[in-house]
């Protein structure tokens, strides 16, 4: 009897706890496009922002390669690094409220937030408007079309 | 012309410019007018639109000084006292790069200025407050507006 006690109190602490868990962790679904991301709350978005930039980051390290010195590689590695990365670091906070203004203009609600990321760090890097516009108008038409198209199926 | 009459013409003008500047409003504005000011302001926030939110807070506030003495302009002018606040969160939050959150840094005594002139303010936002690696306590605007934005409806 005892040891049924024992057992059903520790059960009640687990689910406790559990639950005391899940309020203070959001369930977030990933947003997929601007009108998802605005549907957010901001922890949410903050949380996601996180999540998604750690993720980003991981996969990449597991990319194993090393362009030798001098290297054709090198080079080409320097030209990207360049091409896509900011002027310096960013944070999640700044991060969450580049994407709000970026979805601020309802043009650009359907942009998936992948390339919504993307843009938004090159904006931030100081890229050049012409090229900017650019991704943004391709980013649009395909946003357009992705959401037009039929989920594929599993 | 001589310069006479000429003068008798443009005396009159240069007095009445600056008036002109002054109060682009007539004394007597129709009553949709308030309604449809209100309403722009709401749309604005609700897209994000500083500027056009800037623009549609100054037209409120003369409107506001036009409007006859009485319920109706108390009204208005409390809405428009909102608003106020909603620009500020709003214009910090499309500006600032981290305008996504705000603090006593970034915004300073807005946080102590909201909870004491919007009972609830405190309860309602403790649940969205985050905190940096730094330990520094942050609330989000988006909240904020959403919360200033309810005030408008409840009395």
């Amino acid at each position: 009897m005892k040891k049924l006690a024992v057992a059903i109190a520790l059960m009640l602490s687990a689910i406790v706890a559990n639950a005391a868990d899940r309020a203070t962790t959001p369930e977030i679904t990933p947003p997929a496009n601007g009108e998802e991301f605005l549907r957010l709350s901001s922890t949410e978005k903050l949380f996601w922002s996180i999540g998604y930039s750690q993720g980003y980051l991981d996969a990449l390290n597991k990319i194993d390669v090393a362009a030798g010195a001098n290297s054709a590689c090198a080079s080409l590695a320097a030209r990207t690094e360049r091409q896509s990365s900011t002027a310096g670091k960013m944070s999640g906070f700044e991060l969450v409220s580049g994407l709000e203004k970026f979805y601020a203009d309802p043009a650009n609600t359907l942009i998936p937030v992948g390339s919504a990321i993307r843009i938004y760090m090159l904006q931030a890097a100081g890229k050049d408007q012409t090229t900017i516009q650019e991704l943004i108008e391709t980013a649009r038409a395909l946003g357009a079309e992705s959401s037009h198209r039929p989920m594929a199926s599993k | 012309m001589d310069l006479r009459s000429a003068a008798f013409c443009i005396i009159p003008l240069l007095f009445a410019v600056p008036a002109r500047v002054e109060r682009p409003l007539p004394r007597r504005i129709p009553a949709i007018v308030p309604g449809i000011v209100l309403t722009t302001l709401h749309d604005a926030n609700a897209a994000s639109d500083s500027r056009r939110f800037d623009g549609a807070l100054a037209v409120a506030k003369l409107v506001a000084e036009v409007m006859p003495i009485g319920p109706q302009r108390n009204e208005f002018r409390r809405s428009i006292l909102i608003y106020e606040d909603i620009g500020t969160v709003l214009g910090y939050a499309m500006r600032d790069r981290s305008g996504a959150y705000f603090n006593d840094d970034s915004l300073p005594g807005m946080y102590d200025r909201l909870s004491a002139d919007y009972p609830g303010y405190d309860d309602y936002i403790a649940e969205f407050r985050v905190a940096d690696a730094k330990g520094n306590v942050l609330y989000p605007t988006a909240e904020t507006r959403k919360f200033l934005e309810s005030r408008l409806t409840s009395k």
